[in-house]
């Protein structure tokens, strides 16, 4: 196994697979590939995925196109309508303001595994995306997108 | 002597995404088109995943690209295009999926998994091959996962890109990929 690591292999491959990342390191990537039992399944996986992209259906491009390239209706309203409309939205928007309900109270925080955050983890070096549990990943997402 | 109707299909299809557009905004009929042709398979290939039926993918990619298309003035460039339609693509997916399931043609929290789970036990059987699997167990996934690993696989997107169409960080869309691709493995064991 070359220096890299399982975690950027797995997080290039699809640029492997489009043809996209840097010849050397694409190169380096299927070195890698050759000698991981772990990241050959991987990639396996997502040469699966790649080939089962949908295909478009037969018409849809037609029915598209004719839809985009229809006139489209513009709408016309008289000044008095306008006015009215205006009038109610003013009286929504008003009674809304008045009728506002308490701001809801804050979430309990959540637990974490042993760490003082699973990303305080990852910043001292100590663990790789690869080396977590599916639970911490899941952890890791509570905490990035709190 | 060259056929100028030849030479203008040419030039279209190799036409960069700028210059497509501005010829689109100002309402030419033949950029439309080109632009259709050239997105229609990453915006369908998006709703497919998203909904699971094909029928909803097809209603949904048709208002995702006639709202884009209609709506090219908001595009701001922030992202690439492909990147807004992609978001585009994602919304009508769900809104397509709410209202299946108000009509009660679908359970909501069934949408995505109608079409690997139900009828599909034929499918699943069917399925021996680990491409045609690939795709069932995908859409097992939460739809985070499910959207980040064929985002990343499927379309090429960037994390950050990917994190746009979701709507999340960069750093969520990353562990999003790695996640889905994590719990992919498991269900194909």
């Amino acid at each position: 196994m070359n220096n890299l690591n399982c975690e950027y292999v797995l997080d290039v491959y699809p640029d492997v697979q489009s043809g996209t990342l840097d010849p050397v390191q694409a190169r380096q990537v299927q070195e890698h590939l050759a000698s991981c039992d772990e990241c050959r399944a991987h990639a396996e996986l997502l040469d699966a995925v790649r080939d089962q992209a949908a295909v478009v259906p037969a018409g849809l491009h037609e029915r598209v196109i004719r839809s985009a390239l229809e006139p489209r209706p513009r709408l016309r309203f008289a000044r008095g309508e306008i006015a009215m409309v205006a009038m109610l939205a003013a009286a929504v928007i008003g009674g809304s303001i008045l009728m506002q309900s308490p701001q809801p109270q804050p979430a309990a925080p959540q637990e974490s595994f042993g760490f003082v955050t699973v990303e305080d983890a990852m910043l001292t070096g100590k663990a790789s995306l690869d080396d977590l549990t599916v639970a911490e990943l899941e952890q890791l997402l509570k905490e990035i997108d709190s | 002597m060259s056929n100028p109707a030849l030479q203008l299909v040419e030039a279209t299809r190799n036409e960069d995404d700028p210059a497509l557009l501005a010829r689109a905004r100002a309402g030419e009929p033949e950029a439309i088109e080109q632009l259709v042709r050239r997105y229609l398979k990453d915006v369908y290939a998006v709703t497919a995943r998203v909904l699971g039926d094909r029928d909803l993918a097809q209603d949904a990619a048709h208002d995702a690209m006639v709202n884009a298309l209609n709506a090219l003035h908001r595009f701001r460039g922030d992202a690439s295009f492909r990147t807004w339609l992609i978001r585009i693509a994602v919304n009508a997916a769900r809104t397509v999926g709410r209202r299946a399931t108000r009509r009660g043609e679908v359970p909501l929290d069934r949408v995505s998994e109608h079409a690997a789970d139900a009828g599909d036990a034929a499918t699943l059987v069917a399925a021996r091959d680990d491409a045609a699997r690939a795709t069932v167990m995908l859409n097992q996934l939460p739809h985070k996962q499910r959207l980040a690993v064929t985002l990343r696989v499927q379309q090429g997107l960037s994390y950050r890109e990917i994190g746009v169409v979701l709507d999340c960080t960069e750093g969520a869309a990353r562990v999003n990929y790695h996640l889905g691709v994590k719990r992919l493995r498991e269900l194909m064991k």
